[in-house]
Formats: C-alpha cells, sequence, structure tokens
C-alpha cells in the first residue's frame, strides 16, 4: 500500500486547496460499492472479448493463410502481455475508475487523460454498437423467423437493467454467461476434434503476401483480446484490487490466448479453410459442415453463440459506463452522467445515456465504419497510455519499482511504432471511412476547449492523484 | 457503510455465542448464507448421486423409481427442517456428534459421532468410485474392477492433494461446483426435453418386467437410489464457526440445499425417464444407464460435452465429501474421541492442513473401495451410517425436547417440532432398517462388524474418558 496515493501524506507545497476532508466527502457521494472479486473481473474480461472467437477473426484466412495468421496471432499476443504488463503497475499504483484516463492524466496532463478517456469511450461504445450489429446479423440468418429488431432492443434493455441493478448481481450475470461462451468453445473443439483432417489445412498455400499479409491480418486478430483492458476499469469496485486485478488481467490474457490458437487450429483443419474465410460466423459454419446431421449440436450451439453475444455486450457496457462516469466525475463530461443511485451505488446515467448511442450507431452506422473508428479509438488509447508511461517511469521509479523486462522502453517504443503502423494501415485499407475518423475526433478536441478544459474537479481521485504527483504531494485519506 | 457496520456487529455477537457455549473463536467468519447453502448443495450433488445409481434404481422398478425421489424428497425436507432447530442452537462444528453430546450426553454424542463418520467415510469413497465408474467409461476403457480401481485411486489422490496443499482452493471450488451442478442440470435437462424425448408423460408408472408380487420388495430396494443422494445435508454445519450469522444461515442453507436439488433432481429424473431409449437395451447396454440415456438421445457430441459437467460436479463432490469427512475426524480427535487422537489431530505447521486425517480418510475410502466393490454396496453403507446417526439425533432431540423449547434459536419449528421429530425419527429408523436387514441391506454385515468394534472401543478406551472429560451443558 505504500504506493497507493489515496492512503499517503507527505506535503512540501503550500499551494494545496484539496484538503482530506473535502477528498473524503467527494468519495463519499461518489464512489463505487466494493463487490467484485478475482473470478467477477475474470469473466468482464474474457466475456467482453469473446465475440471475436465466434466472429470476425477468420477474415485473416484471406489476406495471409493459417501460418500468416498465426504470425500475426503471435505478435498480437506480444503487444497486449507487454500493454498488459504495463497496465497492471498503472492499476495498482493507481486505482481509480477511469483507467485508461487515469494512466494517461498522469504523464500527459488533462488533455491527453481526457484525448485517452474520450478515446476508450469511443471504443466501447462503438464496439456495442458492432456487437448489436453482429447479433442483428444474426438473428436474421439463424432465427429469420424472429423479429430481430425487437429482440436485439429487447436483449439490450435486459442487460442495461442488470447492470444499473447492482454491480454485484451484474458480475454474477457476467459469470454466468462468460460461462456460457466459454463453453460454446469447449463444444466447438470437442464437435470438430474428430473430424479435422490435416489434408485441408495444404488444400491452399499456407501463406501468402508476406509481411504485407501479416500485417493485414493484425486487425482481425486484435478481436479476439479488444476491450479485456476495461477491467482495469472496475478497481474501484475490486475488493482486493492488487490482488484481483492482476490476476484477472493476466490469467484472462492467457485463456484467450489458449484458446485463440485452439480455434485457429481446428478452424484451419476441419473444412477447407479458403472457404472459410468469407463465413460470417466461422464456428457455426465449421460444425454445420463436418456435424451437419447432428441437430442437436447445431441448435445448441447456435444458442451458445447468442450467449456469447450477451456477454460481449455485458462487459462492454461495463467498461464504457465506468468511463464516462470517471470523465463526469472529474468534470470533462456534464455532472448528470456521475449520478448514482442511492442504494446500491450504481452510475445509472452513464449506463444509459452512452447506451443510447451504441444503439443509435449499431442501427444507422455501416459495419466497416464503426469498425474502423473502434479500431481507431483503441490503438490511439493505447498509444497515449504507453507514452504517458514512458514519461512518469524516470520521474516515478518507486511506483514501476519492478524491473521487468516486458515493460523495458525499449519494448515500449516497438509496441509505438506497431501502433502508429496499425494506425497508419488501418486509414489506408478503410480511406473511405477515415473521415469519420477527422470528423469525431476534431469534435472531441474542440469539445475540450469548449467545455471540458474549463469545469476539471480537482478532486476527482484521477485529478487529485496527477496534482499530487505533479506537486510532489501526498495526502492522507481514511 | 452501514453494511459494513451491521457486519461487524453480527460476527461481534456470533463470537459471543460461540463463547456462551464454552468455544473461543479461533476460526475467521467469512462465510455467508450462499456459502453455506453452496456446501450443502454441492455434497447432496444430485448429478452425482442420482446419475450414478439411476442404473440401480431402473433395474429394480423401472422408471417408475422416479416416485421414491418424491417420497424421500419430503421425509428429507422434515429431516432437514428438525436438524436445522438443533443447529440453531448450536452453531458449533462438528455437527451432529456436538448437538447429541450437548442435548443429550457425551456417550450418545460420541455414538452418533461414529455412524456419521462411517457415513460419511462411505459417501466419500461412494461420490469417488462413482466417478471412477464414469471416468473409465468417458475415457472409453473397458469397465473392469481394475480399471475403475486405478481410476479411483487417481480420483482419491487428486482429491487427497487439494485438501493437504490448496485448503483455500477447496472453497473456491465448492462456489463453483454450484454453478456447474446448475448449469450442468439446467442444460441437460433443457435438452433432454426439447431433442431426447421418446416416450409419454405416462412412461414414469411404467415399472418394467418386475412380477406384480415384487413391486412393493423393489420399490423399497430402489429407495436407496434416492436416499443416498438427498442426505449429507449437515455438510454445512462443519463450518458453523466460520459462518457468519450461523444460527440462521446454516439451517436456512440445508432447507434451500435439500428444496433445491429436489427440484432440479425430480426434473432430472423426469428428463432422462421420458429420453429413455428402452429400459432393456439401456440396461444391457454395459454402459452406465445415465450415461447411455444421454449418448443414445442427444448424440456423441452433445454426450461428450454434458458428461464434462457431470464429470466436474462429482470430482467437486467428492471433494467437498473428503473435506466434511476430515473436519469431523478433526474435530473427534481433537476430543480424543478416535484410536491415535494424538496423531489425527495433528495440523501441518507447513500446510495448516491436518496431513494424518487426509491420508486416514483417503486410505480408509480406497480400502472401502476395494472390499466392497460395488457401488449400491459403499452407497448403503453410507446411507446407513448418516441415517442412523440422524435417528439416534432425533431420539435425543425428542427426548430433551423441553430445553430445545427453551433455548431456541432464530429458526425454530415452534409447535410443529414435535410432529416434525416424530416422522424424522421414524423415517430415519426405516431408512436404516431396509439398508441393513437382508437382501436389501447386502452392507448389514459390515455395518453389524463396525458397529461390534465401536462397541468394544467404547467399553474399552472411551467409557471412562467420556464421564472424566465432556462436561457441558447448554444452561
Amino acid at each position: 500500500m505504500d504506493n497507493d496515493y489515496s492512503n499517503i501524506s507527505e506535503s512540501s507545497g503550500d499551494d494545496i486547496l484539496i484538503t482530506p476532508k473535502i477528498i473524503n466527502t467527494f468519495l463519499r457521494n461518489h464512489g463505487l460499492n466494493k463487490e467484485l472479486r478475482a473470478k467477477h473481473l475474470f469473466a468482464f474480461g474474457i466475456g467482453t472479448v469473446i465475440t471475436g472467437f465466434y466472429t470476425q477473426w477468420n477474415l485473416g484466412f484471406g489476406t495471409t493463410g493459417p501460418f500468416g495468421l498465426l504470425a500475426a496471432m503471435l505478435i498480437v499476443f506480444w503487444f497486449y502481455l507487454t500493454f498488459f504488463s504495463m497496465l497492471v503497475r498503472f492499476s495498482v499504483n493507481y486505482p481509480f475508475a477511469g483507467g485508461p484516463y487515469a494512466y494517461a492524466r498522469q504523464g500527459l496532463g488533462s488533455f491527453g487523460g481526457y484525448l485517452a478517456g474520450a478515446a476508450t469511450t469511443l471504443q466501447f461504445v462503438c464496439a456495442s454498437a458492432l456487437v448489436l450489429i453482429i447479433i442483428r446479423k444474426y438473428l436474421s440468418l439463424i432465427y429469420p423467423e424472429l423479429p430481430g429488431d425487437y429482440l436485439v432492443l429487447g436483449i439490450f434493455a435486459l442487460l442495461i437493467t442488470i447492470h444499473i441493478t447492482s454491480i454485484w448481481f451484474s458480475g454474477i450475470a457476467q459469470i454466468f454467461l462468460t460461462g456460457t461462451a466459454l463453453s460454446g468453445i469447449v463444444l466447438f473443439f470437442i464437435g470438430s476434434y474428430d473430424t479435422g483432417q490435416i489434408n485441408n489445412l495444404m488444400k491452399s498455400p499456407l501463406i501468402f503476401d508476406g509481411w504485407q499479409g501479416v500485417l493485414t491480418a493484425l486487425p482481425a486478430v486484435m478481436w479476439f483480446y479488444l476491450g479485456m483492458e476495461g477491467i482495469t476499469m472496475s478497481v474501484e469496485e475490486t475488493r482486493k484490487p492488487q490482488r484481483d486485478l492482476p490476476l484477472s488481467l493476466m490469467s484472462g490474457l492467457g485463456t484467450v490466448f489458449l484458446a485463440s490458437l485452439g480455434v485457429l487450429y481446428f478452424g484451419a483443419v476441419s473444412v477447407d479453410w479458403a472457404h472459410l474465410k468469407t463465413a460470417d460466423f466461422p464456428l457455426s459454419y465449421i460444425l454445420s459442415q463436418v456435424q451437419r446431421q447432428d441437430e442437436v449440436l447445431l441448435a445448441t450451439f447456435g444458442l451458445i453463440n447468442m450467449g456469447a453475444f450477451l456477454a460481449s455486450l455485458h462487459g462492454l457496457i461495463n467498461g464504457y459506463s465506468r468511463q464516462v462516469y470517471a470523465l463526469s466525475r472529474a468534470g470533462y463530461l456534464p455532472n448528470f452522467l456521475s449520478r448514482m443511485r442511492t442504494r446500491h451505488q450504481t452510475p445509472f446515467l452513464a449506463v444509459i445515456v452512452p447506451g443510447l448511442f451504441s444503439i443509435a450507431i449499431g442501427f444507422l452506422g455501416s459495419f466497416q465504419t464503426v469498425a474502423v473508428l473502434t479500431l481507431f479509438s483503441a490503438m490511439l488509447m493505447y498509444l497515449l497510455v504507453i507514452i504517458s508511461y514512458l514519461k512518469i517511469r524516470k520521474p516515478k521509479p518507486e511506483i514501476f519499482y519492478k524491473r521487468s523486462l516486458l515493460c523495458h522502453p525499449f519494448i515500449l517504443v516497438i509496441n509505438l511504432g506497431l501502433l502508429v503502423i496499425g494506425q497508419i494501415s488501418l486509414i489506408y485499407q478503410f480511406f473511405s471511412s477515415a473521415w469519420v475518423i477527422f470528423i469525431i475526433y476534431s469534435g472531441v478536441v474542440l469539445y475540450y476547449y469548449l467545455r471540458a478544459g474549463k469545469n476539471i474537479r480537482n478532486e476527482a481521485p484521477e485529478e487529485n492523484a496527477a496534482i499530487s504527483t505533479r506537486n510532489k504531494v501526498r495526502i492522507e485519506v481514511k | 457503510m452501514d453494511f459494513d457496520k451491521r457486519l461487524e456487529n453480527q460476527i461481534e455477537k456470533d463470537i459471543q455465542h460461540l463463547r456462551k457455549l464454552g468455544y473461543a473463536q479461533e476460526l475467521y467468519r467469512t462465510i455467508g448464507g450462499f456459502s453455506n447453502f453452496a456446501i450443502t448443495f454441492s455434497v447432496i450433488s444430485i448429478l452425482s448421486g442420482l446419475m450414478t445409481l439411476y442404473g440401480y434404481g431402473l433395474g429394480l422398478v423401472g422408471p417408475f423409481s422416479i416416485w421414491t425421489w418424491a417420497i424421500v424428497g419430503l421425509f428429507q425436507l422434515m429431516v432437514a427442517l428438525a436438524l436445522g432447530d438443533i443447529a440453531s442452537i448450536y452453531p458449533l462444528a462438528g455437527g451432529v456428534y456436538k448437538w447429541t453430546g450437548r442435548l443429550g450426553n457425551p456417550h450418545v454424542g460420541w455414538f452418533c459421532g461414529c455412524f456419521s463418520l462411517l457415513g460419511w467415510l462411505a459417501c466419500t469413497a461412494g461420490i469417488q468410485f462413482g466417478m471412477g465408474v464414469f471416468l473409465t467409461a468417458y475415457l472409453g476403457f473397458e469397465l473392469s474392477a481394475p480399471n475403475v480401481l486405478l481410476v479411483t485411486a487417481i480420483i482419491i489422490t487428486a482429491h487427497s492433494i487439494i485438501n493437504i496443499f490448496g485448503i483455500r482452493l477447496v472453497a473456491k471450488i465448492t462456489d463453483f461446483s454450484v454453478g456447474v451442478h446448475i448449469i450442468g442440470a439446467a442444460v441437460l435437462v433443457g435438452l433432454l426435453l426439447i431433442f431426447g424425448r421418446n416416450n409419454p408423460i405416462e412412461y414414469i408408472l411404467h415399472v418394467g418386467n418386475v412380477p406384480q408380487g415384487m413391486i412393493f420388495f423393489n420399490f423399497v430396494q430402489a429407495l436407496l437410489m434416492s436416499a443416498w443422494t438427498l442426505t449429507a445435508f449437515d455438510a454445512s454445519t462443519n463450518v458453523s464457526e466460520e459462518s457468519i450469522n450461523p444460527s440462521k444461515v446454516v439451517p436456512w442453507g440445508m432447507v434451500f440445499a435439500v428444496v433445491c436439488s429436489w427440484v432440479l433432481g425430480s426434473l432430472l429424473l423426469l428428463s432422462l425417464n421420458l429420453s429413455l431409449p428402452g429400459l432393456k437395451e439401456t440396461l444391457d447396454s454395459g454402459f452406465p444407464a445415465a450415461l447411455y440415456v444421454i449418448r443414445t438421445a442427444l448424440g456423441t457430441t452433445m454426450y461428450k460435452f454434458i458428461t464434462i459437467f457431470i464429470l466436474l460436479a462429482q470430482f467437486t463432490a467428492g471433494l467437498s465429501s473428503q473435506t466434511v469427512s476430515i473436519r469431523i475426524v478433526y474435530s473427534f480427535s481433537r476430543d480424543k474421541g478416535l484410536p491415535f487422537s494424538h496423531l489425527w489431530k495433528n495440523v501441518s505447521s507447513k500446510y495448516g492442513t491436518p496431513v494424518y486425517s487426509v491420508l486416514l480418510i483417503s486410505g480408509a475410502a480406497f480400502l472401502l473401495c476395494v472390499i466392497a466393490p460395488s457401488l449400491h454396496l459403499i452407497t448403503s453403507l453410507s446411507t446407513i451410517g448418516l441415517y442412523f446417526a440422524y435417528a439416534i439425533t432425533m431420539a435425543v432431540a425428542i427426548f430433551e425436547r423441553r430445553k430445545i423449547q427453551a433455548n431456541h434459536g432464530p429458526f425454530h419449528l415452534g409447535k410443529f417440532r414435535f410432529p416434525v421429530q416424530v416422522i424424522s425419527l421414524l423415517w430415519t429408523i426405516f431408512i436404516t432398517f431396509i439398508m441393513v436387514v437382508p437382501p436389501v441391506g447386502q452392507s448389514g454385515k459390515i455395518f453389524i462388524l463396525a458397529t461390534v468394534f465401536i462397541t468394544f472401543y467404547y467399553f474399552a478406551a472411551m467409557r471412562k474418558q467420556l464421564g472424566a472429560e465432556f462436561k457441558y451443558t447448554l444452561e
């Protein structure tokens, strides 16, 4: 706990206006209930990204082939391994709901923090919209007789209600949904285990288009991990954040990596993978090819597939709501968004209002544009957090005391390079969608200078920690 | 903040209550209502008990065996209520052994504890052996005695390793077990009812080819299937000293666990019976009956998938059962109630667990599997031990009902206490009787041998000691 800013005292400045009493009063009015444990965080982390197993990853086959896809998977895993190692250090030293906003705020000032927070919000809101689009498509394909759009709205309303009810209930629901989704992956392995043939792998070239193909496949593979970092935003609701957050983040990463290797292997050997690259829902497609006579299996898998989408949606709601709540609590977004329910302390308006944006985007936006905005926002946030880390690493050696190879500046600079290449590659590939990125981020910057930057509340824990760092002040909070 | 304050106050009250009962608070009170329910629910374990003995019931009275579950459920609910009434007064680790000792006298408490321990030991062995049979079949090995015993030995070793080296893991696995049971049972029931239905609802009245005069006799034998599954709900009483507000959460945990298991078990048996491909075909398949029904009704892939849940449920139930048995041995030997008590109560300073107690329970469970390599022999021995311990408890409770009335806890039966206790006593005596008397009670000989040994040991070593050392009254 000696690294915890909220618990220590040492002052060298006379210009402090934020007293412990003010902070305590602020936290009493804006504190979240501490109900989550490692199992809930693990479920939120895996659940958020599980949709990536059931759709999208197979697009990488089309750009580079199975071996190229494997190379892309290893690169992305390495990136996330190093990034999460850094996040772990950040999250235990700055245990605030703001997550990436809080981390970027430390090294890049209020604008950098705000930009990282806005990018995180856009990433999670747009990802929710993407999942809504995917569910609509899935329902129209698998259950065409059902009123898909109404069902999607009903599901979203139900998940929002669960989330508002209490974080404990939300955590239990997420364990159930993620458990269902993971059991679907196991069912897929069992269903394709006996039918796989290595000949299928050899039917088409194993790798093509060289490194360019591998780089083009990176965005497809990113869907396996994109959004898992959202659990750092639940840190204020975690009972033992110092232990549970690193445990759930790293175990979640390992689980996703192993499961993704399994999905790639069984996907490549079960059918001619050249046909797989165009499938909307690859796992369902494979099972329908290799077990076409097993109606029970296909029907069950169809339902489990829906469970996976719900797990992701629920995890994404958790992500955007905590980020919006933190930004509002710190004054960047309107104050009403951080209002809480009196009984269970859930930020209900931070759950509902961005959710309405997700629905609007999900029903009005095109899949490609929303996907590009999501990926761009995620990479921008990663970029800002890494730069912030590099900036504060030297002045605060006691915080990042572990001389870990994974967080070595050289590795992080390589990651920065990868992210910049990724951003350029994304815009180059989907140039027609770049205007959306430009317009939205122009709006984000403009909003900062017109409103957000003028209403910052220094008593918010993220801001307070950053000010304390700058002024070398430590404030004790009981 | 208010919640934390209330919690602290409650824990303080619990510590005071324990002090009144003559014990100091040595363990951390961290277990809440859900975990209490979880412990009992996962030991009852419909996915291991019912699935394991489904073929046994089917062989005796066909799909009509489902009605044993209805009858046993009703009476076991009475027993759970009656035991809950006492658990609310004595929130102590040790369960029935401590209750009867305090309500009656230490001598009867010791006898009750011995039979309870015998029942728990056989219960653990039964779950482990049942899983051994299922896992052997699942892995595709021949269901021969050496194969099953080898697999069972591996399972017992795995449980023992967790109980020695990872006691913290046990609590986590128990919570996980509830999820496995509920999700596993719900998925299985749902799939069987939607996709596997082969028979009309009237099929549950079908008794197979049993001659008319034998139906009642066979039905009584088939009670074992349900009686063994829906028992051991005193598991959560063993964690009373680690529970928050145990006078309330322990009895309610038992009652809820019995009701939930009763409901889920009924649905499970119903779905299995309605999906039965053919009685003779199933019984002659040479495969565990429940697994055969699932494989035939849902196809090979879904069978492989669902059986993972069943095996997980069996593993966690076996682990919970072994943990409870170890706690009983530890608690018993702490009061010098067993031969070589100094050995069993020894807690390893390195791992913080009673290593010798773990080895004793593991060794005894395996030995039982070797000398009685038949599932219904082990399970009937377990049923006898547990039900006889309940019967002793009920008899003492009826005899000392004024004491209960004067000191009742927050969970009490009020004016229904006496009838519920009498029904429970008659029921537990009936089950013990049919399990002991041949030909139903094939393990009667082992039971009688154990009773002779217990009585001999009592007169040889315990009688004087119990009279001298155990002096406790509620007042």
